[in-house]
C-alpha cells in the first residue's frame, strides 16, 4: 500500500489541484451547455452572487451567518453545560446511567425535524424556539458521548490517584475530567456539525433571517444560485468553527500535540 | 523488637466469577519490618498482586486483615504507595506536576510541592524534564517518575508491582540500583513483586516463594547475599545456589498446578 | 505497484458494465406518454393541493371525462406551487395549476420546460391579512410580526396592502416566513401580531375572537386595476409532453375544459363530487365558497390569455416582483411561454398542428 505520509505542501497543493479540476470542470460543463444553469448554476455565478449577497449596506448574507452561527451557538452550548455534567455523572454511577439511558433512547434517534411541531407549539416562533431544536438535537448525543468518554477513563489512574491520598471529589476533578477530556471533546466536535444540520432544519419555520431561511426562501423564488451560496456559506461557516475548534482543543490538551509519542 | 510496618494475617480471598468461584489467597501470611525489602515470586496467576491490591486497600479480603503499623487496613491506604508496572502516570500532567501531585492533595503550596517534586527528579536524575508530559519519555523515564511520585507522597511502605518488568535489561539493573538507593537512604519498607528471580535475588532482605493458585507461602529465605549486590555477586557460586533452589520451588508449584489442570480435563 | 494491475483491470472491468447498465436504463427509461402512437390511452399526472381552483381536474376524474378523451390521471398532492413548478419541470408531472407568481418567477429564470395555457378562474376574496385583537388598524401594525408563506401571492397582497397604508414592508414591520400549515396555529398562539393565509386557512384565522380582518386581496391596486387576485391560478403544461404529441395535448385540454364547463353549470354537485376525497371541509362551507368563483371556459379564455386579458395584470405583477421586491433577476418575456393552440378553439388564427416526427 502507498502509505507516504504527505508533507503540508503537498497537502495544499493536492487539495488545490483536486478543487481546482472539480470548480473547473463544473464551469466548462455550464458554459458548453451541458448543464441547464437554471438547474446549476455555473460557480463564477454563485461565487458573483456570494459578493453580492456578502457585500453592500445590507450585507444579507452576513446577518444571515449572524443569525444560524447564533443559533447554533446558544444551542450548543447550552445542551454542552447541561450534557457535559451529567454524562459524567452517569459516566460514573451505574445506578443513575441505568435509570437515564431507557429515556435517553427514545429522544437520541429523534431528528431535529420532529421536534418542530412540538416546539412552535410550546415556544412558538421566537429564537428560543430555534435554540431549542438546536437543543434537542443536540442535547443527547452530547450526554453519550461525555458518559462514554468518563467510562473510558483508564481505572489504574483512579486507581493510583486514590492510592496518592485523592478523595473522591479529588479524583474526578484531578483524573476523571482531564483523562474524559479528549473524548469529550471529539464527541462535541461531532456534536457541533449535528448542531448545524439542526439549525438549518429549524429556519425551515418560522424565520426570516439565517442562511436555512435563505436557502428555504431562494427555493420558493425558484432561485437556485442563492441556494448554492447558502449552501456554500454553511459549509465554509462550519470549516471556520471547525478550526476554531482544533484551536480550541490544542489549548486545553497540551499534552497530545503533534509529535508527542500518546 | 517493633511492631512489624506490615502484618497480614491468614489472608484469604475468593473472587466470585459467572465460571464460578476461584480462590486466590488462602490463608495467607507474612511480616515485613521497617526498612526491610521483601520480594514475592512465584507462579504467573499465584495471587501475588491480589496480596499488594489488598495492602494498597483497592481490594477487600474475604477473610483476614492486614495491619499497618498495628492499626488494620480498610479502604484505600494512601500510607502504602504503589509502583504500577505501566506507570500509570497522569498523561495531562508534566513530569513536575505528576510528582507533585500527592502534596498538592493535601494541600501543600505551589512553591512547596513544586521545590519537593524538584528535589526528587533530582534525586533520579531527570534534570531538564519537569515540564515534559509522561507521553515523551522512554519507559525507563517515566518508571522513575512514578517512583518519585510515589515517594514525594512519603508513605511508609512501597508496593512495586512488577515495576521494571516492561523496561530492557540494561534499564532495569539501572532502576534495580536507583530503587536500592532511594530505599536505604529513607528506610522505607518495600514489597516488590517480581517474575525474574534474579531481580528477587538482587534486592530482596526476605524472598517469599508463594505457592500455585490459590497462594499461600511456600517458603521464605533471609536473603543473606552480601551487599551490594554487584555483578560480581551475581555470578557467585551462593548465588547460584539460591536462584537454582528458588527456581526448583516455583517449578514444583508450576508443574504442579499444570498436572492439577490436566487432571481435571 | 505489481499488484495494482489486478486491481486496475478489475475496476475498468467494472466500469465498463457500470456504463452499459446506465445506458440502458436510461434508454429504457422513455417516458410512456412520449411512445406515440403505441398506446390509446395516456398516463398523465396532475399535481395541486386542496385549493378549489383544481375542482376541474377532480370532476373530470370522478366524471370519467379524461377516461373518455383517452387519459389515465393520476393526481398528486404537492402544497406550494414552485414545487408543483419543479414537478413539472423535471418531468414527474405534466399539468398542473399553481400560482402565476411561482410561475414568472421561473420564467425570469430561465425555466422553459412548461407552457402557459391559461387561467381557469377568478376568485378573489379568499385571502386577506387578519390582525390579532387589539389591532384594529394599519398604524397599529407598525413594529410588529406577521407571518405567512413566502413567495406566495398573500405575499404580494400582504406588501400592496402595507403600501397603499402607509408602511413600507422591509422597514416598518417584521415579516416572518410560515409553512400553509402552520399559519392558523401559529396566529391562534399569538406568535405573530397578524397573518394571511389564503382559504381554508383563511376561516380559521376570522375565527379567532377579536380578530380583524384589516384587509382582502380584493382592496389591493392589482384588483382594482384588474379585477382578479395578486397572484391568480394559472395552468401550466409539460412542454416536452405537448411537443411530442400536440394533437394529443388539445385533446387533453378538451377534456379539461369539459370537466370545466360542467362545474359552471353544476356547481353543487361538483361540490359533492369533490367534499371528502380532494377537499377536507364541510359540505355547505365548499358550496358557499364556489359562489365567489368566477370560471372562465373556453370562449373566455379567447380574451384571457391575450393583452386585453390576464397579460397586462401579469405585466404589473412582474413590476412589483422586479422592481419593489428585487425578488427576481429580471422581467421575462412571458409570451415566449404562452401556447393558446392547444386550447379547445386557439387563440391566435387556427393552425394545422403536426406530430414531431
Amino acid at each position: 500500500m502507498d502509505e507516504k505520509q504527505l508533507n503540508l505542501w503537498q497537502t495544499v497543493i493536492m487539495g488545490a489541484l483536486g478543487l481546482l479540476v472539480f470548480v473547473g470542470g463544473w464551469e466548462l460543463l455550464v458554459r458548453c451547455d451541458f448543464i441547464d444553469p437554471y438547474f446549476l448554476p455555473a460557480p463564477s455565478s454563485v461565487l458573483n452572487r456570494m459578493l453580492t449577497m456578502a457585500s453592500g449596506p445590507e450585507a444579507i448574507l452576513l446577518e444571515d451567518i449572524k443569525m444560524s452561527a447564533s443559533r447554533v451557538l446558544t444551542g450548543f452550548l447550552t445542551s454542552t453545560l447541561i450534557g457535559v455534567p451529567f454524562g459524567l455523572i452517569m459516566g460514573m454511577n451505574s445506578h443513575i446511567r441505568a435509570a437515564l439511558n431507557p429515556i435517553i433512547s427514545i429522544i437520541r434517534p429523534l431528528p431535529a425535524l420532529s421536534w418542530i411541531p412540538l416546539s412552535m407549539l410550546w415556544l412558538g416562533i421566537d429564537e428560543q424556539q430555534k435554540y431549542a431544536i438546536v437543543f434537542m438535537g443536540s442535547f443527547t448525543s452530547v450526554l453519550v458521548y461525555t458518559t462514554d468518554a468518563t467510562m473510558r477513563v483508564d481505572q489504574a489512574l483512579i486507581l493510583a490517584a486514590r492510592n496518592l491520598g485523592a478523595s473522591h471529589l479529588q479524583t474526578i476533578r484531578y483524573v476523571v475530567l482531564p483523562g474524559a477530556l479528549p473524548n469529550i471533546l471529539s464527541g462535541l466536535k461531532v456534536v457541533l456539525a449535528i448542531a448545524w444540520t439542526c439549525v438549518i432544519s429549524a429556519e425551515m419555520v418560522g424565520a426570516n433571517s439565517g442562511l436555512g431561511f435563505r436557502i428555504w426562501t431562494a427555493k420558493e423564488w425558484s432561485d437556485t444560485g442563492q441556494v448554492l451560496v447558502g449552501m456554500l456559506s454553511i459549509s465554509l461557516t462550519v470549516l471556520l468553527l471547525d478550526i476554531l475548534f482544533r484551536g480550541l482543543e490544542r489549548l486545553l490538551l497540551p499534552w497530545q500535540r503533534e509529535g508527542r509519542r500518546t | 523488637m517493633s511492631v512489624p510496618v506490615i502484618q497480614a494475617r491468614n489472608l484469604n480471598m475468593t473472587f466470585f466469577t459467572r465460571k464460578g468461584s476461584l480462590g486466590a489467597l488462602e490463608d495467607f501470611s507474612l511480616e515485613a519490618q521497617r526498612g526491610e525489602v521483601v520480594c514475592i515470586v512465584g507462579a504467573s496467576g499465584c495471587g501475588k498482586s491480589t496480596f499488594l491490591n489488598i495492602v494498597a486497600g483497592f481490594l477487600e479480603p474475604t477473610s483476614g486483615q492486614v495491619l499497618l503499623e498495628g492499626d488494620e487496613i480498610q479502604g484505600v491506604e494512601p500510607r502504602c504507595g504503589m509502583i504500577f508496572q505501566d506507570y500509570s502516570l497522569f498523561p495531562w500532567m508534566t513530569v513536575l506536576e505528576n510528582i507533585a501531585f500527592g502534596p498538592r492533595l493535601k494541600g501543600a503550596s505551589r512553591k512547596e510541592r513544586h521545590q519537593k517534586a524538584q528535589r526528587y527528579i533530582e534525586m533520579v536524575g531527570l534534570e531538564g524534564f519537569e515540564q515534559a508530559y509522561p507521553g515523551e519519555l522512554s519507559g525507563g523515564m517515566q518508571q522513575r517518575v512514578a517512583l518519585c511520585r510515589a515517594l514525594a507522597n512519603e508513605p511508609d511502605v512501597l508496593l512495586c508491582d512488577e515495576p521494571f518488568a516492561a523496561l530492557d535489561a540494561m534499564t532495569r539493573q539501572i532502576m534495580q540500583q536507583e530503587l536500592l538507593h532511594v530505599v536505604s537512604e529513607s528506610q522505607k519498607t518495600v514489597l516488590f513483586i517480581t517474575h525474574s528471580i534474579d531481580e528477587a535475588l538482587i534486592l530482596s532482605d526476605r524472598l517469599v516463594v508463594m505457592s500455585a493458585r490459590p497462594g499461600r507461602v511456600k517458603a521464605i529465605y533471609n536473603n543473606d547475599l552480601p551487599q551490594p549486590r554487584t555483578l560480581d555477586v551475581q555470578i557467585t557460586d551462593h548465588f547460584m545456589k539460591l536462584k537454582r533452589e528458588v527456581w526448583d520451588l516455583v517449578q514444583e508449584e508450576v508443574m504442579g498446578s499444570m498436572t492439577a489442570l490436566q487432571r481435571v480435563k | 505497484m505489481k499488484d495494482y494491475g489486478k486491481a486496475n483491470s478489475a475496476i475498468n472491468h467494472l466500469l465498463k458494465i457500470l456504463v452499459t447498465v446506465m445506458i440502458l436504463l436510461l434508454a429504457g427509461c422513455s417516458d410512456e406518454s412520449q411512445q406515440v402512437g403505441r398506446s390509446s390511452v395516456s398516463k398523465v399526472v396532475a399535481v395541486g393541493s386542496q385549493w378549489y381552483g383544481h375542482i376541474p381536474v377532480w370532476v373530470g376524474m370522478e366524471r370519467g371525462i379524461f377516461d373518455r378523451y383517452g387519459f389515465k390521471m393520476e393526481w398528486r398532492f404537492i402544497g406550494k406551487s414552485m414545487d408543483r413548478m419543479n414537478a413539472i419541470s423535471s418531468g414527474e408531472a405534466q399539468f398542473a395549476s399553481l400560482g402565476e407568481i411561482a410561475m414568472l418567477s421561473a420564467m425570469s429564470h430561465g425555466n422553459d420546460r412548461f407552457y402557459w395555457v391559461g387561467n381557469q378562474d377568478i376568485a378573489p376574496g379568499f385571502e386577506g391579512l387578519v390582525a390579532r385583537p387589539g389591532i384594529t388598524d394599519f398604524s397599529a401594525l407598525r413594529g410588529k410580526r406577521i407571518g405567512f408563506p413566502f413567495g406566495s401571492s398573500v405575499e404580494l397582497t400582504c406588501r400592496m396592502l402595507l403600501q397603499q397604508n402607509g408602511l413600507d414592508p422591509n422597514k416598518d414591520v417584521q415579516l416572518v416566513n410560515l409553512e400553509v400549515g402552520d399559519v392558523p396555529a401559529v396566529f391562534r398562539a399569538g406568535n405573530v401580531d397578524a397573518a394571511l393565509i389564503w382559504e381554508p386557512g383563511f376561516s380559521q384565522l376570522i375565527a379567532v375572537k377579536g380578530a380583524t380582518v384589516l384587509g382582502m386581496d380584493t382592496d389591493t391596486q392589482v384588483y382594482r386595476r384588474f379585477g382578479t387576485m395578486t397572484g391568480p391560478d394559472v395552468l401550466v403544461i409539460s412542454r416536452s409532453w405537448v411537443d411530442v404529441d400536440p394533437v394529443r395535448a388539445r385533446r387533453f385540454m378538451e377534456a379539461y375544459f369539459e370537466a370545466l364547463e360542467w362545474v359552471k353549470t353544476n356547481p353543487d354537485e361538483a361540490a359533492s363530487l369533490v367534499q371528502g376525497s380532494y377537499i377536507q371541509q364541510e359540505l355547505e362551507l365548499i358550496r358557499q365558497n364556489m359562489k365567489k368563483f368566477v370560471w372562465q371556459g373556453v370562449a373566455e379564455h379567447q380574451r384571457v390569455m391575450s393583452e386585453r386579458g390576464i397579460f397586462a395584470q401579469a405585466e404589473a405583477v412582474l413590476d412589483i416582483l422586479h422592481d419593489q421586491m428585487k425578488a427576481i433577476p429580471k422581467k421575462p418575456d412571458f409570451r415566449r411561454w404562452v401556447n393558446t393552440e392547444i386550447l379547445p378553439v386557439p387563440v391566435s388564427s387556427a393552425k394545422k398542428l403536426t406530430v414531431k416526427q
